[in-house]
């Protein structure tokens, strides 16, 4: 008597090792962002930054984390830049690494965005109320940058998490790679046809859960913080 | 890295660049045909399907590109539906596209101003002929900047089709590496490949972008 669809799912592990998968998807996606967005902001700075041989560096950096295809930079990451320097990097924290260089260069493009948009004469009426430099970005230009920044943040999180899904490629045990293992699994013993399509279907609907609330959510601050 | 062995491979990385080539046409192509239906159903609030689109859209952009393709590839047979690798990898990129698309030409489409509907209704124009002569081209041109990262987006995101079994430029160079051991060679020529399409593209699409500007009135 085989089992059920559901009842497979839930026996031998199957969702024990889902959640577990997903677990790791949600430490590495996390991980990742949090760096990003403390790197992203100094290089955000940097973007924006007055001297144009600066900026010129960073726009550089820029384009370069871009254009190349993140699992390709993954890959180089994995099988040439540990190997050639000796680095034995897990794949785990390979994934955080690159993901962080991305980041970085993403949500800094973010910051250079919202500082430059902050109106000239912020930066001068806080000049003639004799404001220091510091002050004037601690006080008057962080605040109100913070409030632009905020929406692309939150979505920088989703990214991540669906990013994440890429580290199948160099073998993490995320929720992607654990999906395809039950599915082979279930392939070898013939047990359930129908494996492939409830597998994955169910490893769709879990990314969507821990991603959709996040994306309602910067959907909702940029409504309410509307500049 | 051996130079000839570098030679030797070109005319593989070249055929593998056209494969990509070709899946990324289709996949933009497909986007901005699938964007624009939902994104006009989305603002006029075509009852029903306004909210079947959104269901779409949501779905869509909260969910990898990875497991879509898995889902079409191994899942739908199992329904009776059979496609080989690379139709499943163009219907899984316009499917994940045309809802990014459909986001960036939906607010393009707010972006014009009624004022622009009320004269193209005073001109005596048809609501057929205020659409494609007014409205689409001036939300066009506010949606272009993100058009074209879009379609630069799905370029990129061609690169895990080898999860499918089409072999795309990230296939060639895995099996290039575990047949031969020769990782720096295929390596160099994979990371070239991207560029060679990647470059071009991207400055093209800033050239357009920038001639393209006049015609948002400065917004």
């Amino acid at each position: 008597m085989p089992l059920s669809v559901p009842e497979w799912l839930v026996s031998a592990g199957n969702a024990r090792q889902l959640a577990e998968g997903l677990g790791l998807t949600a430490l590495i996606a996390l991980v990742s962002a949090a760096a990003s967005m403390l790197l992203g902001t100094a290089f955000g700075f940097v973007l924006a930054a007055r001297h144009p041989a600066v900026r010129a560096v960073g726009r550089i950096y820029l384009e370069a984390v871009r254009i190349v295809p993140l699992v390709v930079l993954l890959y180089l990451a994995y099988y040439v830049a540990s190997a050639e320097l000796g680095l034995n990097a897990s794949n785990v924290t390979t994934s955080i690494v690159v993901f962080t260089v991305w980041g970085t260069g993403e949500f800094g493009d973010v910051v250079r965005g919202a500082v430059t948009s902050i109106p000239r004469h912020q930066y001068e009426s806080a000049q003639a109320l004799g404001l220091s430099t510091t002050s004037t970005y601690l006080r008057v230009i962080v605040p109100q940058s913070v409030r632009r920044v905020a929406p692309a943040a939150i979505n920088l999180v989703t990214r991540m998490i669906k990013t994440t899904s890429l580290c199948a490629f160099i073998s993490v045990a995320e929720v992607m790679t654990v999906g395809r293992q039950i599915v082979s699994v279930a392939n070898q013993s013939f047990q359930h046809p129908q494996a492939p399509f409830v597998v994955y279907a169910v490893v769709m609907v879990l990314y969507f859960l821990l991603c959709w609330p996040i994306s309602r959510g910067a959907q909702r601050l940029e409504r309410v913080w509307a500049t | 890295m051996n130079w000839h062995i570098v030679a030797d491979y070109v005319p593989q990385y070249g055929r593998a660049v056209l494969v990509v080539l070709r899946l990324a046409a289709i996949a933009i192509a497909g986007s901005l045909a699938v964007g624009i239906a939902a994104a006009l159903v989305r603002h006029h609030r075509v009852p029903g399907a306004a909210r079947l689109v959104a269901v779409y859209v949501e779905v869509s952009r909260n969910t990898p590109s990875m497991v879509q393709l898995y889902f079409l590839y191994f899942g739908l047979p199992l329904v009776g539906v059979k496609a080989d690798g690379f139709t499943c990898a163009a219907v899984g990129l316009v499917f994940l596209g045309g809802s990014y698309m459909a986001e960036a030409l939906r607010s393009g489409l707010e972006a014009v101003r009624k004022g622009q509907l009320d004269a193209a209704a005073s001109l005596g124009l048809s609501p057929r002929q205020t659409l494609l002569r007014v409205t689409l081209p001036q939300a066009f041109a506010v949606a272009l900047p993100a058009l074209t990262a879009n379609a630069i987006f799905l370029v990129k995101e061609t690169s895990i089709v080898s999860v499918i079994a089409v072999v795309d430029l990230m296939a060639l160079t895995q099996n290039l590496v575990s047949m031969f051991y020769t990782s720096n060679e295929a390596y160099l020529l994979l990371v070239a490949s991207y560029l060679v399409i990647l470059l071009p593209l991207s400055v093209a699409l800033r050239l357009l972008e920038r001639r393209v500007r006049h015609a948002s009135f400065g917004s």
